[in-house]
């Protein structure tokens, strides 16, 4: 029985890797071919479609009009001229940060605060993820809403005694952005609480048992032992929200429209404008590329620190 | 075993999330109270509970727009998000399963073109692809959704498998393959099992993405009749304004479906492997 | 997974019972069904053998579809969209580009008013179907004046201290979704009707042809401050800048608010929210009666794909459309003028009976400016890019929050016309 199953399941060819790829412990390696169906789509639906998308950033293309012509590094060029453009780096940057160390540390409390003895873990972890679960439209309709000048939060502002500071809350250039980061967080906190959970589990209850028997200090037994099992699930989370951060972009389009003034503009949302509202398909693909380019920078530099982390314990 | 007993700081540690819990909660009770308000109330006292709740919004909202009835949608959209999750699963498991075990220089590199892919900007790719689908015939139909998305949302789901395949001991495979299993064998009865926890996240993580796009089916099912739920959902929005209590309706709707599969499958999803208790 | 794939793709086509129908394909913006639901009705009593699919597209995404389709090489057979060329949705680009079927040889063609042909023609192709022909102006709600014993306005400085009256009494006098451009861009078009078109009704022409620039124009000034003296006065609602669309649409609608600068076809969208709302209309209050112009265009339209496969159904179905009857229907249900009422009512030919019978009685306070030819152009429609318009629409909102002031985004639009490749 065994017998026939390796065979079936061990080409050939996966005895050459067996040879080379062979790890510490001396384990025989998996076959390549069952990476192939995921590699095909990689190449596929990722690189072959992009560089024939990717093509329109080096040209002057409208969108619709007949031609576009190959104009080289000038859409680039502009967009290092571009005002708006920087506008909205500095906004992307700004609002990214908060939110992934924002969303991080609430979503790491709540999972070490929903972790286990609590009664009511499963129903407490639901309603933090719930808001996770709608879609980014359905979110801005009900901030929209609750964020409205006649709306539930200058309400209670009113009933506060604190009346004089009711605002235009989504319209006001300096609050505004912050109040996106209100919505993004609400949002998200419950995700990032959930990779949380998924990392915990892995940690075995010996280690947690053997350090409280040691008389460790909640801190001290967090920092020297939780944490470091942490690390994992602390780079997928930390990578994912700096990824989301980077791109969001139905949220503000749907709460601000990038307003008051570029005053919420991101890349993403100038990336949409100049593309299909301005008619600008060629400059708004180069600052599509931009903007990777910018993600792959930041994730990859985040990557490194964490897995350094990692191996440093 | 202090750690797992229900103290008196426990009972205030529950206390307390389930305060914030419920304030977490707020948006969504003005959600649902708005949707049984009549329209003109809502702004006007945004907390009150409604005097004469008209639950015939829900039936109204259950009824769609002109794109076709929400009931309609819901299919489309639970096929095209189970269709694409399960695709992305066995696909993205077994693939991670592969990259990470066998490190080296290929393996690296081929999970670091996994990880580009997450980062490349695969807005600028649909053009081409919607011209290569339809050509395919791939447009207008189920399988090309699920196609679509098993393709986009693949460098994502192995990347997180990846992670958690790298972080797993090696000793229960060596134990099988000791014992003489095969590679087919110890993937499905000890790899796949212990990778649960990730398993869940990627489910969670694509599931969440798929169900609420809503661009991709309105370029690729339009013409059809399938719509999927977002997109019903979107179209109570004319251009000039909407009913509040409508559109609310038809979002609690929407979110129903994946709220109830959080809350029966989270004790599955996150449980874990280490032994004991937990859930 | 394959078996599952395979069963879901089998679904695909559907394939007809009987006879040869075919199927034409429509794409439109979700912005209300009734009106298609009406006329695809009819349609199809009239042609059974034609069947009609129609999917509406949210409008924030409705170019990024619409676009991705035609340049994957398969777009719907008719497809909604703006006349001229200002909007991201605007349908000339698509017909410069070879996308759209010359319409200029069907019967109506020949019949709509020639006002019509610089939203709708290159040369002497014509590339679109005026859906409807919507007046741009003013809703207002005669009960809450009388409540509030407070003069309709007839002028713009009636208009400033009416503003004051309604503040004291506790509403608001003008509603703007402060936070919307393109409602926020409808109100400069009103001002601009009045006070740059009015005055000099081939500025665009101008500007076109380079001769004159935004920024150095006294007349976009004037038009312009008025949005300041507005807010001075104001006449907005509380915190107007954070305002959209919804929620100041739910303001009229209510009766907090006593006036609304909408298009006509926003009418039935409004009465929705508030069945009992009574809507009255009237020109912007302009600098006097006499010179208070009203914005009008063709602004929907429908056009054909140059590609389609049943490209002879699809042109039959805008054919049908355009008879007078149909057209009225479709444009009623949208709450605005159908091509030939609205022609009849520019000649001076509509009687009063008649335009009662056209179910837009609730819009004769715009009856007078019409007859008195006092219309100015829809000129955002007829910009080079959808860039212009939207610069103007969030500069305003900069106007209230402080952050532009009126030179600025004068020469910021200046800009945008130019961006264009």
């Amino acid at each position: 029985m065994t017998v026939t199953t390796e065979a079936v399941s061990r080409p050939p060819w996966s005895r050459l890797g067996a040879r080379t790829g062979r790890g510490r412990t001396g384990g025989k390696p998996a076959p390549w071919a069952w990476a192939a169906p995921a590699i095909l789509l990689l190449l596929t639906i990722h690189y072959l479609a992009i560089a024939a998308g990717a093509w329109y950033a080096f040209t002057d293309w409208s969108g619709a009009s007949p031609r576009a012509s190959f104009i080289g590094l000038a859409n680039f060029r502009h967009i290092l001229q571009d005002h708006t453009a920087r506008t909205a780096l500095t906004n992307t940057l700004e609002l990214t940060v908060c939110f992934v160390v924002a969303v991080n540390v609430l979503g790491l409390l709540l999972a070490l605060g929903t972790r286990r003895t609590l009664k009511t873990r499963n129903l407490i972890r639901s309603l933090f993820f719930a808001p996770a679960v709608l879609s980014p439209l359905a979110v801005s309709y009900i901030w929209q809403f609750i964020f409205d000048y006649n709306g539930p939060l200058n309400f209670i502002l009113r009933m506060a005694g604190m009346g004089s500071q009711q605002r235009a809350w989504l319209g006001s250039p300096s609050w505004a952005l912050w109040t996106v980061l209100v919505v993004l967080v609400w949002q998200f906190a419950g995700l990032a609480m959930i990779f949380y959970l998924a990392g915990l589990q892995s940690i075995p209850d010996e280690l947690e048992e053997a350090s409280a028997v040691d008389g460790a200090t909640p801190f001290y037994h967090f920092r020297r032992v939780t944490l470091p099992l942490l690390a994992p699930a602390l780079t997928v989370s930390f990578t994912f929200t700096l990824l989301l951060g980077l791109r969001i972009f139905d949220q503000i389009i749907a709460l601000t429209g990038g307003g008051p003034v570029n005053a919420t503009e991101t890349l993403a949302t100038q990336v949409y404008k100049q593309t299909w509202v301005y008619g600008r398909f060629g400059y708004g693909a180069a600052l599509a590329l931009v903007l990777s380019l910018l993600v792959a920078i930041l994730a990859f530099a985040q990557l490194a620190v964490l897995r350094l982390r990692e191996r440093g314990g | 075993m202090g750690l797992f007993r229900y103290s008196w700081r426990t009972f205030l540690r529950e206390m307390l999330l389930l305060a914030l819990a419920a304030l977490w909660w707020l948006p969504f009770y003005i959600l649902t109270t708005t949707s049984v308000k009549p329209s003109s109330e809502g702004f006007t006292s945004p907390f009150q509970l409604p005097g004469h709740p008209d639950l015939g919004i829900y039936a109204q909202a259950w009824q769609g727009s002109g794109n076709g009835s929400l009931g309609q949608a819901l299919e489309s959209s639970l096929i095209i998000t189970i269709g694409s999750v399960m695709a992305l699963i066995a696909l993205g498991s077994s693939a991670a399963y592969v990259v990470a075990r066998r490190g080296g220089r290929p393996g690296n590199v081929v999970y670091l073109l996994f990880v580009l892919g997450i980062i490349l900007p695969y807005q600028l790719g649909i053009v081409p692809l919607y011209a290569a689908f339809r050509r395919l015939g791939l447009v207008g139909n189920y399988a090309g959704m699920v196609l679509l998305y098993t393709g986009l949302l693949m460098p994502l789901t192995v990347f997180l498998y990846t992670g958690f395949v790298r972080a797993l001991p090696r000793d229960y495979e060596e134990a099988a393959q000791v014992d003489g299993a095969g590679h087919g064998r110890i993937f499905f009865r000890v790899v796949f099992p212990l990778l649960r926890p990730v398993t869940g996240t990627v489910a969670i993580l694509t599931g969440l993405i798929i169900w609420n796009d809503f661009f991709l089916p309105l370029v690729f099912l339009s013409g059809t009749a399938y719509i999927t739920l977002p997109v019903a959902v979107y179209s109570f929005v004319g251009e000039y304004g909407a009913q509040w209590n409508l559109i609310f309706a038809a979002v609690a709707i929407s979110i129903l479906p994946v709220l109830g599969f959080f809350l029966l499958a989270q004790r599955q999803l996150i449980r874990s492997f280490g032994g004991g208790i937990k859930g | 997974m394959l078996v599952l794939l395979s069963a879901c793709g089998s679904q695909s086509s559907p394939q007809a019972s009987s006879g040869a129908p075919v199927t034409i394909h429509i794409e439109t913006q979700a912005s209300g069904t009734a009106p298609w639901d009406a006329v695809i009705k009819d349609f199809e009593k009239a042609y059974p053998s034609i069947k009609v699919q129609i999917s509406y597209v949210p409008i924030a995404t409705y170019p990024q579809v619409l676009l991705t389709q035609l340049r994957g090489g398969h777009g719907p057979d008719l497809m909604y969209g703006s006349s001229g060329s200002g909007n991201p949705n605007s349908l000339l680009p698509l017909a410069r580009a070879g996308y759209l079927y010359d319409l200029s040889h069907e019967p109506w063609s020949s019949q709509l008013p020639s006002t019509f042909d610089a939203y709708e023609k290159i040369g002497s192709a014509r590339y679109m179907f005026p859906l409807d022909v919507p007046v741009i102006g003013v809703f207002y709600n005669p009960d809450l004046f009388r409540q509030l014993d407070v003069q309709v306005p007839a002028t713009f400085s009636q208009l400033l201290s009416v503003c004051g009256q309604i503040k004291a009494k506790g509403k608001a006098a003008w509603v703007l979704a402060g936070a919307a451009p393109p409602n926020t861009g409808i109100l400069s078009m009103e001002l601009a009707a009045n006070w740059v078109y009015g005055p000099d009704p081939s500025w665009d022409a101008e500007r076109a042809a380079g001769k004159v620039t935004f920024s150095g124009s006294q007349l976009w000034k004037n038009a312009l401050q008025r949005v300041i003296d507005m807010n001075k006065a104001g006449c907005f609602e509380q915190g107007v800048e954070g305002v959209q669309t919804e929620a100041a649409r739910q303001l009229f609608a209510s009766g907090q608010a006593a006036m609304y600068g909408l298009p006509m076809a926003a009418y039935a969208a409004t009465k929705q929210l508030n069945p009992n709302l009574t809507i009255a209309t009237m020109p912007f209050p302009g600098p006097t009666p006499e010179t208070s112009y009203v914005p009008v265009a063709p602004s929907d339209s429908l056009a054909v794909n140059k590609a389609s496969p049943v490209r002879s159904a699809a042109v039959r179905f805008i054919d049908f459309l355009a008879r007078p009857q149909e057209a009225r229907r479709m444009a009623t249900l949208q709450g605005a003028f159908s091509w030939s009422d609205y022609k009849q009512l520019e000649e001076g030919s509509l009687s009063q009976s008649d335009f009662q019978r056209t179910g837009l009685s609730w819009a004769s306070g715009y009856l007078p400016t019409i007859r008195a030819k006092r219309v100015r152009q829809l000129g955002n429609l007829l910009w080079p890019n959808g860039k212009v318009y939207d610069v103007l629409g969030t500069d305003i909102q900069g106007l209230l929050t402080g952050q532009k002031t009126i030179d600025g985004t004068l020469s910021d639009m200046d800009a945008a016309w130019g961006s264009s490749s």
